[in-house]
């Protein structure tokens, strides 16, 4: 069992003494000043402004961070796990994605009195402070649980009655971000009601055994129809939890979800076996790790490819697999034609065998 | 990066903008950031270029580099992050130089300096990385949620509409046309937009004095092109390739056309015309040259495949310029003026020498192609002969209907609308078109009424200036106003030119354009709804219901 370490306090950590007297942040470099492993392969980190400044968001919201890694400027955007309550300091919880740059680099490099770049924040996911339910379901799954994170810490300090049903899925306990946090939440809190979906999950009437499917949904939330829900995971998570909502005919515009998740898909960790990557039209050829994204190859091999949003959305890598089997995470943008073809999104498209790429242009 | 301003924009539920590691053009953030800092700088020039004129301090020199540095920001023109901060760097040393100027000016005649925004006085950082971060602050969509997605697309709509007009200004002072009025409008909205403006009231009437000033710039541009080159003349081109050494020579800049037709005359190569050069053919000084063969390829979008088969050197003149690693022709092309891509050679100055080496080094076409024809050349002069022709057949009842149908071409599959909707035209009807658009349509056979061609090219973007004066030469034979002529105007946009045009017609008071294949991404669908309301535009549909609706209202 991993358990939350106390942050690394730094010279720097109570540098802003009155934040709301301070300009609204506009972006710019933000100074790391402390640092807490919230799992094994997830940290979460606590920025602060090297000028005073206020950091201004809704709960949800995320912001951009650029670093430089071999001389570019490489950019993601993470969502912000802190309450907006907290104006002098913005916490962005990172989960390591292997072989995913940035991420990489954020949990090997950035300690406290590290900078990185960032923009101020933004997405339209956000915990509306105006609506005035007080029921509400709060769905995640894996690194998902950052933004609702965000939601539940403002919510419980502004709104202590409101009705919270948190419902989260891991892959285990160990995978679990914020434990010992959500489940003082859920002592401490009477209204606020805790359920982890976990493989192999043992012990507690709320942990329960498996995945979240739409009967279980069903069986936990008989008041759904009641409760606004908010919903943040991997696209087949979402999937489901949307397919359960319209199937019972729950109301469209009480369902919020982060869909458009500007990170790199969920990596695979793969069976560690190695394939053979070429793209015979740039004579280049390297080793492809089982499970690996195309664009993870491509790009370092400097394979002329755009890569706009980088998390299956917009369909600027579109590529073809000539030889070679893959699993495809998202299609969008693909034509059923395009599809039959051959035609992938490098960036959401793992190896799974010896592979022969083409850019179609 | 923010980057709203193309039609290939990311759109998603979320909202519009290429915001993340790259824009759907393939420019990187570093670039879009870089680019939105050239475009604060340049604000602030103009601000102390505003500020100077009211002391009599004009310096034209100035006034003729930021709509060039403005051009480069413009979709598929300049990749290159150095020669963006380069940009940035003589803007710097321009804003000083005014504001030295205009202080001085304002000493002399005992003023008291104006209180300029702090954007005026912006210091360019000395490293690249400071200038990533300061740029963050300068991303176009600041404060969305101050002043809402209604003020940033009326403000994108105005400095977009802008860029356009930047680009046909550069245009034009490339041909000697340069206007003091002009670069004051200019500087003018500039500076407005610099103040982050919130009223949407002065933000639309912004968008359309930017309209009416492009009307001017358009003007100014072909006095330039005519003056230079002659007047256009109907012109039939060959699409095909013919056997021997080829430089082809792409964008819209006919003065680097000319100098590359000087410079290869009599060395055994044929020069090509690409895109949105394609109307040159038509000029009498470029005509006089036999070894302006033809025009290759199509549009923009199809250039890494046509690029890649082209067996000699090519030259970017202008917009619009994407990865040439893709087709692997890094190595033979070149860029000029504002264009620019990393590791591609740009040529400075009027030595295309490089160009020519390297056309003759490659084999050229082993064949001649069997040819194939368009026709081009429909500009002013042409139109204004052919009107009274028109006009009688227009009067006879044998021509019924114009159809305008032009603009940019894409990639986005639903612009198949513009080639379904040019063959279903009636016969009755002419079509008139423009730009790279044309490439959709230009090579079917639409035939004659009564010796009156039914397919009319105009010629570039930026003539679509010969079609409003065709427009008010018919309104004026028929005793009516424009939009009573059974005149429809179904127009494509890709980028920013397309922009301005379309804001120009608007300006103008035309009505019941269409537009394609999809709105703008940085207009709201209130925005829209605005612009239906108060004239009439719309946004295409089918060609069915389109061509039904435009045929019942005549």
């Amino acid at each position: 069992m991993t358990s939350s370490r106390q942050p690394e306090k730094t010279d720097n950590m109570n540098a802003i003494s009155n934040p709301k007297e301070f300009p609204v942040w506009q972006g710019g470099e933000l100074r790391c000043i402390a640092r807490s492993e919230e799992t094994h392969d997830t940290a979460s980190f606590v920025l602060a402004a090297e000028m005073p400044a206020r950091f201004q968001f809704l709960p949800g919201q995320f912001v951009t961070i650029g670093v430089h890694i071999d001389d570019s400027v490489h950019y993601r955007a993470y969502s912000i796990s802190s309450t907006p309550d907290r104006t002098d300091r913005l916490t962005l919880t990172v989960r390591r994605l292997p072989g995913g740059q940035v991420s990489n680099y954020l949990l090997d490099h950035l300690k406290a009195g590290a900078k990185v770049e960032a923009t101020t924040p933004a997405g339209e996911f956000f915990l509306d402070e105006g609506v005035a339910d007080d029921k509400l379901l709060m769905l995640s799954a894996g690194s998902g649980v950052t933004p609702v994170m965000s939601m539940v810490r403002w919510l419980l300090t502004r709104r202590p009655d409101a009705d919270i049903h948190f419902i989260y899925s891991a892959r285990s306990e160990q995978d679990i971000i914020f434990r010992e946090e959500l489940i003082s939440m859920a002592q401490r809190h009477p209204n606020f009601r805790l359920d982890l979906f976990l493989d192999n999950a043992s012990g507690g009437r709320d942990r329960h055994d498996g995945f979240l499917t739409p009967e279980r949904l069903d069986a936990l939330v008989k008041d759904a129809a009641e409760r606004r829900i908010y919903l943040c995971g991997n696209q087949p998570y979402m999937d489901m939890v949307e397919d359960w909502h319209q199937s019972r005919g729950l109301a469209a515009g009480r369902l919020h979800k982060e869909s458009f998740k500007p990170n790199a898909p969920e990596a695979d960790p793969g069976s560690g076996s190695e394939y053979q990557f070429t793209a015979p039209q740039f004579g280049k050829t390297s080793k492809i790790r089982d499970g690996q994204t195309l664009l993870e190859i491509m790009e370092p091999n400097a394979i002329p490819i755009i890569a706009a949003c980088r998390s299956g959305v917009c369909g600027s890598c579109k590529c073809k697999v000539v030889e070679g089997e893959v699993e495809r995470v998202s299609t969008a943008t693909l034509t059923t034609e395009e599809l039959a073809d051959g035609f992938v999104l490098a960036c959401s498209t793992r190896a799974k065998s010896d592979l022969v790429v083409e850019m179609v242009f | 990066m923010f980057c709203v301003q193309c039609e290939h924009t990311i759109r998603t539920p979320q909202g519009n903008g290429c915001s993340f590691a790259q824009g759907m053009c393939g420019k990187t953030a570093e670039v879009s950031d870089l680019q939105d800092m050239l475009v604060h700088l340049l604000q602030a020039v103009s601000l102390y270029a505003q500020a100077a004129r009211k002391v009599g301090v004009v310096d034209t020199e100035i006034d003729e580099y930021v709509p060039q540095a403005f051009f480069a920001t413009l979709t598929n023109v300049n990749f290159d992050p150095a020669r963006i901060v380069a940009f940035s760097e003589r803007a710097e040393g321009f804003r000083n130089r005014l504001k030295k100027q205009y202080l001085e000016a304002c000493k002399v005649q005992g003023v008291k300096p104006e209180k300029l925004p702090a954007a005026a006085d912006y210091q360019l950082p000395n490293a690249k990385a400071v200038m990533l971060s300061d740029a963050l602050q300068f991303a176009l969509n600041r404060q969305k949620k101050e002043v809402g997605e209604d003020v940033i697309g009326l403000r994108l709509l105005c400095l977009y509409g802008l860029k356009g007009a930047a680009a046909y200004m550069e245009h034009a002072r490339v041909l000697g046309q340069t206007d003091v009025e002009v670069a004051s409008k200019y500087h003018d909205f500039m500076a407005f937009l610099a103040t982050d403006p919130s009223d949407m009231g002065a933000l639309f009437q912004c968008a359309m004095d930017i309209g009416m000033l492009n009307y001017r710039i358009m003007q100014m541009l072909d006095t330039g092109e005519t003056e230079s080159f002659g007047h256009p003349e109907p012109t039939r081109v060959n699409m095909r390739p013919v056997a021997g050494k080829a430089i082809l020579v792409s964008g819209h800049d006919y003065h680097d056309l000319k100098l590359i037709l000087e410079q290869t005359e009599g060395r055994g190569i044929n020069v090509y015309t690409h895109g949105e050069m394609l109307p040159a053919h038509a000029y009498p000084a470029f005509k006089k040259y036999s070894h302006l063969v033809g025009n290759y390829g199509t549009a923009w979008q199809n250039q890494q495949k046509e690029f890649a088969a082209f067996p000699g050197s090519i030259v970017m003149t202008s917009n619009c310029i994407i990865n040439p690693e893709v087709g692997q022709y890094g190595a033979r092309i070149f860029t000029r003026s504002i264009v620019g891509w990393p590791g591609v050679v740009h040529i400075d100055g009027d030595d295309f020498s490089a160009a020519i080496d390297a056309a003759l080094a490659m084999q050229g076409f082993a064949t001649d192609e069997p040819q194939h024809y368009t026709t081009t050349g429909f500009a002013r002069n042409a139109l204004m002969q052919a009107a009274p022709a028109v006009i009688d057949q227009v009067k006879a009842g044998n021509i019924k209907h114009f159809f305008l149908i032009g603009g940019c071409d894409g990639d986005k599959a639903q612009r198949t609308y513009y080639t379904d909707l040019a063959k279903a035209v009636p016969d009755d009807s002419i079509i008139l078109t423009l730009a790279c658009g044309k490439f959709r349509f230009n090579d079917l056979e639409f035939g004659d009424i009564n010796g009156i061609p039914r397919f009319l090219d105009v010629g570039q973007c930026n003539d679509a200036y010969s079609a409003i004066q065709l427009a008010l030469a018919l309104a004026d034979a028929f005793d009516c106003g424009v939009n009573d002529l059974p005149l429809s105007l179904v127009l494509s946009w890709f980028e920013q030119k397309a922009i301005v045009i379309l804001l120009t017609l608007l300006a103008l008071g035309i009505r019941d354009i269409r537009v394609g294949p999809t709105a703008p991404g940085f207009l709201t669908p209130n925005l829209v709804g605005i612009l239906n309301q108060q004239f009439g535009l719309k946004l295409i549909s089918t060609v069915e219901q389109d061509l039904n609706d435009i045929l019942q209202a005549a």
